[in-house]
């Protein structure tokens, strides 16, 4: 068993790296070139998309999902922009404070009282939503330019944004090392046998939720430092996103698998088709059908291929 | 189990089986907080509580218990279905335009709205059964290419009518009661029984509980999640259809309004998202519930962000008294 | 001999450069829109293809692109225009702000941008687009006359967050302030749909036993079927320039519902577009702002074929023009019919 399992995880993890790979050089070949500009608006636009999905991932692991992640992303930028410009340390500390608490809050809720994490992540959810909108009721505040040259690099600066991508990627990778990440994996592979060798599962779950929390926050601070303002409803968008990047990037909602690199990937794929679409001008009205389309292909190979390689054993 | 991959299944272990006394009082207390709601409304807003106006509410509400009925089914055997939106809509844009107003084309107007949900369930379930796709991205997916073949098929404008028949029974009523609200009683009615008791619903439960036994016990189960997803769509689509009618026309995005409100009742209504309990009582219960609290929320005269806030709130407080009724109840989850 | 060869070529290649200039190549405009789920901006592509395939063939190449509603995606769809070195971006854009550091860089490299329907604060970019506050004061003034000044207020707005929503509401706002007779009983989001706000106005209406007039900032024939469905009397109402809508101004005229229908225009991109090719042949408008006026019509003003179509979609929007643009479209333009 563990002899098959163990080559298919090395080629699950690999698979969105490939795929990946494919499509980047699909967008090469329509556009002609890949300049540095290009590499940076790549990498900028899946790096706010990586960080929620990477907490999305650590809450995976424990075989639960979180739909507040994107809301919480909302405010964290909605007040990062409303404070920054006054006070820069309030305005760096205050998000990941709010990022830190209202993870804490789901593991809490879904942990320790035990509710199903869909239901209290769906109530969650609608409340940062009404939140962000009562903290800045319309699109507005302002983050001084100085952060985004800081952060994710002007437009001709390519590097910052692909390295911050990859140090994330690295950070959490780093953190799925330590004995937390351990015990994480063994809870997300079979929590009884976790408990019975001595895990403290309640304490590892509730850490999941608040460290995805806080990478939510984070993401919603790039995003407000991206678009150098906040946005009540902009972290909506990244609600079911935030899966797809997981599930996109090969790992199972099951718990316990996949590498955080591989959400990376996941982030990297859900971003670029947007720029294929327009580089290969698809006519407007068929722009949805063929993302849907994408999205079902890149899902569906890893699927397909064991669906094929089994009918040809046949 | 299977937002997931089905090969995954065989750990789960099963839960000790609910008792069915606390499994009723779950929807009872939903209904108990909703007369609650509906007393506090009238105190505010008296004249609230008139029988013709709980009937409207009842009607608006026959709309989302029918799509949730087909997300309850895809639940129960640990799936998820997103793609009931773009589903919905795209079978009433269809619906109209065949249908163009008369009632003797209803027959293949409403045919082909629901072709476009079976085919769509179709899809969705070999995907998810024999590519091993996650439902999650599976339906998401469906749902884009809905939204674009409606707008490939409409050019963004739809067209054509509803007809006099449907009209009546999406919008009339007898000795006051509207036909929605008595099609979906029998609706219901029949699905209560039809999961709790018939062959089929041990089968679904079977199967959301630990597919691995459901399948060395002889079921089908590949059977049973594809035909859960083409019920979903035949839902989302008849949905659709009477939505339409309840509307005069068709719009683009008519469905989008149902998808989380869906998913939130199945859920709240005590359906496990890995599959495997639950049923549709509590469903119909939770869409009471959610329908009473929104317009309780609107005629408060209430900040937008403020109603988030409070439905949050509300349905963590439903989840968590739930939780103290079930108390000594092994949950798993 | 070899002055005449020399003078030959000499005209030969001036014709050639007269040439180039009379076929010169074609502007490529990019046209970012967000989201087009819904029929309004479906009809404004349409719109803004036709006018392209009418008046300015083979001297613009269009593109459109649709990111949906999330600002990141339009960010990175926009890097990907300024990356295609396209002529000018014309952007429907998600936020106002947002944009505004992507819209720079594109500024930067010679690129024109305009931004319709919405504005954005980047002060580089030409905005076409009506003001939402002036909407909503027609809309709230007009209900007030109808009404005497006094009586019972339904609100119905739009998707909470967005700054039309907000400007819509705050001229409402601001003129029913002047009228201390006339009071708001409810408030409901319709998001701008006809069937969210059918399903919201039915249950405030069920809250409200007496209400005469509802302001709707979109989702009016919505709200009609609302008031139908509840067999409650068709009280004054207020919508955008929705055909269905209009439809209804005519055929519930005998049975005394009163309205006004005014709004912003679908073709406000054919008409961004049509100022995007004179800025791009070098004739700029003095203002970076351009207004554009909203499109009024009351139910005496309404004639079928010109700004009412009873035989087509009730979704559709129902102004081909705007005052003082000249367009030239049909409504078929925007159906693509």
């Amino acid at each position: 068993m563990s002899a098959i399992a163990v080559p298919r995880r090395l080629i699950g993890d690999r698979w969105s790296a490939i795929v990946f790979a494919v499509l980047l050089t699909l967008l090469i070949l329509l556009k002609g070139r890949f300049t540095a500009f290009d590499l940076r608006s790549l990498c900028v636009a899946a790096l706010q998309l990586a960080l929620i999905a990477l907490g999305q991932y650590l809450i995976i692991l424990t075989r639960g999902i979180d739909l507040s992640l994107g809301p919480i992303a909302s405010v964290s930028g909605a007040v990062m922009a409303i404070v920054i410009a006054g006070n820069p340390a309030l305005g760096l500390m205050l998000p990941v404070a709010f990022g830190l608490c209202a993870g804490l809050l789901n593991g809490v809720l879904v942990v320790g009282i035990g509710l199903p994490p869909i239901i209290v992540t769906l109530a969650t959810m609608s409340i940062w939503q009404g939140a962000a909108l009562m903290v800045l009721p319309d699109p507005g505040g302002s983050v001084p330019s100085f952060y985004q040259a800081f952060f994710i690099g002007g437009f001709s600066s390519p590097y910052i944004g692909l390295v911050s991508l990859l140090a994330w990627g690295g950070i959490v990778s780093w953190v799925l090392s330590t004995r937390f990440g351990l015990n994480l994996r063994a809870i997300g592979g079979d929590e009884l046998a976790a408990e019975m060798s001595g895990v403290r599962v309640r304490g590892v779950k509730i850490t999941a939720y608040t460290l995805g929390g806080l990478l939510a926050a984070i993401g919603g601070m790039y995003m407000a430092i991206s678009m150098s303002s906040g946005s009540p409803t902009v972290g909506d968008g990244y609600i079911l996103t935030s899966i797809a990047a997981v599930v996109v990037g090969g790992v199972p909602l099951v718990g316990g698998r996949g590498s955080p690199l591989a959400v990376v990937m996941g982030a990297l794929i859900l971003t670029i088709t947007a720029s294929l679409l327009f580089f290969a001008e698809v006519s407007s009205f068929y722009q949805s059908l063929i993302d849907g389309c994408i999205l079902l292909l890149v899902a569906g190979s890893a699927g397909a291929r064991d669906f094929i390689r089994g009918l040809v054993r046949k | 189990m299977s937002l997931v991959d089905r090969q995954e299944d065989v750990k789960e272990t099963s839960a000790p089986r609910r008792t069915p006394g606390l499994a009723a009082a779950l929807p009872g207390l939903l209904i108990l907080f909703s007369i609650g709601l509906i007393v506090f409304a009238e105190r505010v807003a008296p004249g609230f509580a008139s029988a013709s106006n709980l009937m409207q509410l009842l009607k608006l509400a026959s709309f989302l218990g029918l799509v949730a009925l087909g997300q309850t089914v895809v639940m129960l055997v640990g799936g998820i279905d997103l793609s009931l939106a773009w589903v919905l809509t795209a079978s009433a844009v269809l619906f109209t335009s065949i249908c163009l107003g008369q009632d003797a084309n209803l027959p293949l107007a409403a045919a082909a709205a629901i072709a476009i949900g079976v085919l769509s369930g179709l899809v969705n379930g070999f995907g998810i059964v024999k590519l091993r796709i996650a439902p999650i991205i599976m339906t998401l997916a469906m749902n884009n290419v809905m939204l674009g073949a409606t707008l490939v098929y409409t050019g963004g404008n739809p067209g054509g009518g509803i007809s006099p028949f449907i009209r009546a029974v999406a919008t009339g009523s007898i000795a006051g009661i509207p036909w929605m609200v008595v099609l979906w009683a029998v609706v219901a009615f029949c699905a209560i029984v039809a999961i709790r008791y018939s062959r089929w619903g041990r089968r679904l439960l079977a199967v959301g509980e630990n597919s691995r036994v459901s399948f060395l016990s002889g079921i089908n189960n590949d059977a049973i999640v594809i035909g859960a997803y083409v019920f979903s769509g035949i839902m989302a689509s008849v949905t659709g259809i009477l939505f339409a009618a309840f509307s005069g026309a068709s719009f683009l995005g008519m469905g989008d309004q149902f998808l989380l409100p869906a998913i939130a009742a199945v859920v709240l209504g005590g359906t496990s998202m890995f599959g495997g309990r639950g049923g549709y009582g509590g469903t119909v219960a939770a869409v009471f519930f959610a329908t009473i609290l929104s317009t309780v929320l609107v005629i408060g005269s209430i900040s937008a962000g403020m109603r988030n806030v409070i439905f949050g709130v509300a349905v963590l407080a439903a989840v968590i008294a739930q939780k103290l009724l079930a108390r000594g109840e092994d949950q798993s989850m | 001999m070899k002055l005449k060869l020399l003078i030959r070529l000499a005209l030969g290649a001036m014709a050639l450069l007269a040439s180039t200039a009379a076929y010169a190549e074609p502007y490529k405009i990019a046209v970012s829109n967000s989201y087009i789920g819904n029929e309004w901006r479906v009809q404004m592509i349409k719109f803004m293809e036709a006018y392209t395939a009418k008046n300015l063939k083979g001297k613009v190449e269009l593109t459109v692109n649709n990111s949906g509603t999330d600002a990141q995606k339009q960010i990175a769809v926009l890097s990907d225009m300024i990356s295609a070195g396209v002529n000018a971006i014309l952007v429907n854009p998600a936020s106002d702000t947002a944009l505004d550091a992507v819209i720079e860089e594109a500024c930067k490299q010679n690129i024109l941008v305009i931004a319709f329907d919405q504005p954005v604060t980047a002060p580089c970019a030409y905005v076409v687009a009506v003001d939402f506050t002036e909407i909503g004061r027609i809309h709230a003034q007009w209900l007030a006359d109808t009404l005497g000044g006094k009586g019972n207020v339904v609100i119905n707005r739009g998707v909470s967050g967005f700054p039309a929503d907000t400007n819509m509401n705050a001229g409402m706002t601001e003129v029913l302030a002047k009228y201390p007779d006339i009071k708001v009983v409810g408030e409901v989001y319709g998001k701008w749909d006809n069937a969210v706000s059918q399903q919201e106005l039915t249950k405030v209406l069920t809250a409200n036993p007496k209400v005469d007039g509802i302001l709707n900032q979109y989702g009016t024939y919505g709200a009609l079927q609302a008031l139908l469905n509840l067999n409650r009397p068709l009280v004054a109402m207020s919508g955008q320039g929705e055909n269905g809508w209009r439809i209804a101004m005519l055929d519930y005229k005998d049975k005394g519902l009163q309205g006004v229908s005014a709004g912003d225009p679908a073709v406000i991109g054919a008409y961004a577009l049509k100022i995007a090719v004179d800025i791009l042949d070098g004739k700029a408008p003095a203002d970076k702002h351009v207004a554009v006026l909203v499109p009024t019509v009351t139910t005496a003003e309404l004639k079928p074929g010109t700004n009412v179509f009873p035989d087509l979609s009730p979704t559709l929007d129902a102004d081909t023009d705007i005052p003082g643009a000249n367009l030239g479209l049909t409504i078929e333009d925007g159906t693509g019919k």
